[in-house]
């Protein structure tokens, strides 16, 4: 007794330190191969319940001295009221833990987006499972479809193809990232609504042939919906373009072009290369011009006699790839000629743009309501004041600020003999 | 009652406590034994002859006890003479050994015969002869063969007195040892003693001692000489750039070593002798005028202190002297190179040398200079901060990759990319193990192969590394016991705890990763970071000789630009805070004179331009 009195204190910090581990154990802890990586989700409206939820799975390949990685993916289809219902549910047929950790994309169907994301995201940026930074895609079509005709060619998982697809925004332009995390944060402020990449299946079918001139040709290059895109070969998934969300509802969709012109709006175009007409033979030749984002798009707002007025200012940088018609666009005079041109035809598209937004989709999707945020003086008159409903009354300006920097390998355009016309005197 | 004892030890270990019963350094302000207080400020020699007064006594009970066991109770025993003959006993032989040196020479060379046991003990020499023609007076000299020079007895002690003290008229009696010392020996170390102890003592580490008739003294002549390896090249702190030379077992030559390296009058080589059986002599070294006297005294008490039998290497002397004998960090660095021991010694700490040990001790030392080798100061700068990097991160991958990939694989399977847990979970498969039953499996293997690799006999032992890499990686593999990740995680982190510099830290990570294997499967990161946590508390409430282990980071106190990574050369002005040196400045703030002219106008005005990097 009188030991035990002594060294009592450690007798306790001993026995803590073993009561420690006995009242975590190790239940937390799950082996990895006991674990189905869920790669990616669709979600449809269902038929038997509320919802259509395909899980696309990792399936492991190899072991022993192979590291060969995964075989290949597969789809279970489940219906059920929830999403996380359809989850357990998929524990009856499934022998391992199926799991959202590595879910790197969820795909909705335009039935539910029209019906409204609302109810849904919630399950998303709530559960612990599922990362906020996952991609959110809505397709015009059904989503289990998309899943499974999603067949990375060059890759080994759906996972990394998409990841690597969305890196292409840095280079492309038409393919914005929307993650959970943006898309439920838009949808929540009041002054801008939310957008939402766009995947589809490009089944391969001819296009109906148009009759337009190479103008309209020219500016319609990349104007595709998923699915439209006149191609063969390759996985049958495309990703162009945004959906425009009003509300929680999906109201329309923007072709790759108009993805273009609005991503230079919003600030989070990169770089893309554009094809232009010549503007002298507009006609007969085209410009390929690649755009980068000098600084980040000005946009000032006020209010005059109560109408809210946005001024945007771009601020581009161009490089010339190529100058078909062979004119020497690069120097003095005519570079500056050049530079107006573009300016005012990307001005003209933005515009379009915005007035599209406005009278057809009446949706916000540029954020300008977060810049007539310093206009009001308390929060509460700011959301008092309703942007969203009067963004269509607003009136906005676009200016484009374009300087050509580099020219590519070349500083002097030869204009071939054979474009010459008539002896036509185009140096000056 | 046993197990009352097991709950203090591991209560100490615990609590970071010492028992205050064994052994009472001041750091814990407990209260010294009264007599070690004043050891500290007696001489070596004073000590030595204390511990013999009260000898007696224990050894007389001994003796009472067991009279002809002798030689099996040797533990109690705490007088230098072992030998024990058949005739006489331990008592006697105290007594032979406490008197002083018999006029009569017959008389000494019984005695002597005595205490040697002779004839029983061969290397033994009694060599008798005659000295001074006109008289015949007789003479002995006294040797151990083998470990004496025999040339050096045969021509400078032997040779001198047979010949000429011939050519001399006799002296008076009472001058005989002081006349043979002063004209007649020409051995350059000449002692006269005139007790058995003295004579003794010296005997037994290679004196000469002889013994002339009439005369109550004798002399001790040094004749030290014994086979003994020669200097080599360091085997477990090896350079690229540096000297190739390390200490021996030879105590006398590491202390060399060391009076080369520091050409200064003020260092200060002290000898002690400490294990009682075996009187194993010990050299502190230390730079008077610039170490920290306290620090030198501190370091005296300690090894004056020790009160055992036998300290034969520098590891049992570590463990005497050291703080925390428990933990897993060591408190002395521990070194086989003279120039890394000479430079600590002009940072003013202090070096201690145990004779037939390799290493050098040298207290008190930091985390951080464990961490280090003499190379970092040899290499330039920028290529000595690339692989001080280097070793940091070696230390982590050391600790913490077997856990860190025990917590990703069953914890925290979010963490990592997709295509990595994919090939994770494709390689474990088919292994049919959990993953913390496989990492221990895999790392248990692994030690068990470069322990063998020590052990093994060095003509078999490159089959080991065969053994270790092709049977147990590619074999456990194929046969689906581990999976193929897991190989590299064991073998990335068996070659990190290579990097470590000092051999006594990379068994401590070593150990200490196994604690954060089992931390990592139980709790998962949160694990690991207790388990830092934890070994980070532990090393800052260590101390080495009053220097807490992490300084200078914790405690903070001022440094100079080497800790982890270091600045130039030229930048480190000062020696180590933590060591309160007497003379602080290594170098004025413009060390490299030739480029002061540049820099004129800061130089006046006493600015320090160098010191921004």
């Amino acid at each position: 007794m009188h030991m035990l009195k002594k060294t009592g204190r450690g007798k306790i910090l001993l026995l803590c330190c073993i009561f420690l581990f006995l009242t975590t154990g190790c239940w937390g802890a799950r082996e990895t191969d006991e674990l189905g990586y869920i790669l990616a989700m669709g979600i449809d409206k269902g038929k038997e319940s509320e919802l259509h939820i395909t899980f696309q799975i990792a399936i492991l390949g190899g072991g022993g001295d192979k590291i060969s990685g995964e075989k290949g993916t597969e789809l279970y289809t489940i219906e059920a009221a929830s999403v996380f219902g359809a989850l357990q549910l998929a524990n009856a047929f499934a022998s391992k833990n199926l799991t959202l950790i590595h879910n790197r994309a969820v795909v909705v169907s335009d039935e539910i987006a029209k019906e409204g994301l609302g109810e849904y995201i919630n399950t998303f940026i709530r559960s612990r499972e599922i990362r906020r930074n996952t991609f959110l895609f809505v397709t015009p079509g059904q989503a289990a479809n998309v899943l499974k005709n999603n067949k990375p060619l060059l890759e080994s998982n759906p996972s990394r193809q998409l990841e690597l697809i969305m890196g292409a925004e840095n280079f492309a332009g038409f393919i914005p990232t929307t993650s959970i995390h943006e898309i439920n944060t838009a949808m929540k402020s009041p002054g801008r609504e939310a957008v939402a990449a766009l995947i589809g299946v490009n089944e391969g079918k001819e296009t109906e042939k148009k009759d337009q001139g190479l103008e309209e040709k020219i500016r319609e290059e990349v104007a595709y919906l998923p699915g439209q895109i006149p191609r063969q070969g390759g996985n049958k998934i495309d990703i162009i373009g945004l959906a425009v969300f009003k509300g929680d509802k999906l109201v329309g969709y923007l072709d790759g072009s108009q993805t273009r012109y609005y991503q230079m709006v919003k600030g989070s175009f990169n770089s893309a290369i554009f094809t232009f007409p010549d503007p002298r033979k507009p006609e007969e030749f085209v410009l390929e011009i690649k755009i980068k984002k000098g600084r980040n798009p000005a946009i000032k707002a006020k209010f005059v006699d109560n109408i809210p007025q946005i001024e945007v200012s771009l601020f581009l940088e161009a490089e010339i790839i190529s100058i078909a018609s062979g004119i020497d666009y690069e120097t003095g005079k005519m570079e500056h000629e050049l530079e107006q041109y573009l300016e005012r035809y990307i001005t003209a598209e933005i515009s379009k743009l915005v007035s599209k937004t406005q009278e057809e989709y009446q949706s916000d999707i540029f954020g300008f309501g977060e810049y007539t945020r310093k206009n009001f003086l308390t929060w509460q008159k700011w959301q008092d004041y309703d942007w969203l409903g009067k963004y269509p009354d607003a009136q906005i300006s676009v200016n484009t600020n374009l300087a050509i920097r580099r020219t590519g390998l070349m500083s002097n355009t030869t204009e071939l003999p054979a474009n010459k016309k008539e002896g036509e005197k185009v140096n000056e | 009652m046993a197990g009352d004892k097991m709950w203090k030890k591991a209560v100490n270990l615990l609590t970071f406590r010492e028992i205050k019963k064994r052994e009472g350094f001041i750091l814990y302000g407990v209260d010294d034994r009264t007599e070690n207080k004043k050891e500290a400020t007696e001489t070596a020699t004073d000590q030595r002859k204390r511990i013999h007064k009260k000898k007696p006594e224990k050894s007389h009970s001994n003796s009472n006890k067991k009279p002809n066991g002798i030689n099996k109770e040797s533990k109690n025993d705490q007088d230098i003479t072992v030998n024990k003959n058949t005739t006489g006993n331990k008592e006697e032989n105290n007594g032979l050994k406490n008197l002083l040196v018999d006029r009569d020479l017959a008389v000494n060379k019984a005695n002597l015969e005595k205490i040697y046991s002779l004839p029983k003990n061969k290397d033994i020499v009694i060599r008798e002869f005659m000295i001074f023609s006109d008289s015949s007076t007789k003479a002995f000299v006294l040797f151990i063969d083998g470990i004496c020079d025999r040339k050096t007895i045969n021509e400078n002690v032997l040779k001198p007195l047979m010949l000429l003290t011939g050519r001399s008229k006799e002296v008076h009696n009472a001058n005989i040892i002081e006349y043979i010392k002063e004209r007649i020996i020409y051995g350059n170390q000449v002692d006269i003693h005139n007790t058995y102890e003295d004579v003794i003592e010296k005997v037994n580490y290679g004196g000469t001692a002889v013994f002339v008739d009439k005369c109550s003294a004798c002399l001790v002549v040094e004749t030290k000489g014994w086979d003994r390896r020669p200097i080599g090249r360091p085997e477990t702190e090896q350079v690229i750039r540096g000297p190739h030379e390390a200490f021996n077992e030879t105590l006398r030559s590491n202390t060399a070593l060391l009076r080369k390296a520091i050409r200064n009058e003020n260092m200060i080589t002290e000898m002690f002798k400490i294990g009682v059986r075996n009187r194993t002599d010990i050299a502190v070294m230390y730079l008077e005028g610039l170490v920290n006297p306290s620090l030198v005294e501190e370091v005296k008490r300690r090894i004056n202190s020790i009160d055992t039998d036998y300290v034969g290497e520098s590891g049992i002397l570590e463990q005497f002297i050291e703080d925390h004998p428990f933990m897993a960090v060591p408190q002395v660095l521990v070194t086989e190179r003279p120039d890394r021991a000479a430079s600590f010694i002009l940072d003013g700490k202090v070096v201690i040398i145990i004779d037939g040990s390799p290493n050098a001790l040298i207290v008190p030392t930091t985390f951080f200079a464990l961490m280090h080798t003499p190379e970092d100061y040899y290499l330039r700068a920028p290529y000595a901060n690339f692989v001080r990097l280097l070793r940091v991160t070696a230390i982590f991958i050391a600790i913490m990759t077997p856990g860190l990939y025990v917590a990703v694989t069953t914890f925290h399977q979010e963490m990592i990319p997709t295509d990595l847990i994919l090939a994770i979970s494709a390689a474990r498969e088919t292994v049919p193990f959990p993953t913390i039953v496989e990492v221990f499996m895999m790392e248990f293997a692994f030690e068990m192969i470069r322990e063998a690799g020590v052990r093994v006999p060095g003509v078999i032992g490159n089959t080991i590394g065969i053994v270790g890499a092709l049977i147990l990686g590619q074999a456990a593999v194929s046969a689906g016991i581990v999976s193929p990740i897991l190989i590299i995680v064991v073998a990335v982190t068996g070659l990190a705890s290579f990097a470590i510099p000092n051999y006594s830290i990379s068994f401590a990570f070593r150990g200490v990763r196994f604690i954060f294997t089992a931390l990592a499967a139980t709790f998962g990161f949160f694990g690991i970071t207790a388990g830092l946590y934890i070994l980070l508390t532990m090393m800052t409430s260590m101390k080495s000789f009053g220097v807490p282990l992490l300084s200078p980071i914790g405690p903070r106190t001022k440094a100079g630009p080497d800790i982890v990574l270091r600045g130039p050369l030229w930048s480190m002005e000062e020696r180590p805070d933590f060591l309160d040196t007497l003379d602080r400045k290594r170098q004025p703030k413009i060390s490299r004179g030739w480029v002061k002219p540049l820099m004129g106008k800061f130089a006046e005005s006493g600015d320090k331009p160098e010191q921004d990097s």
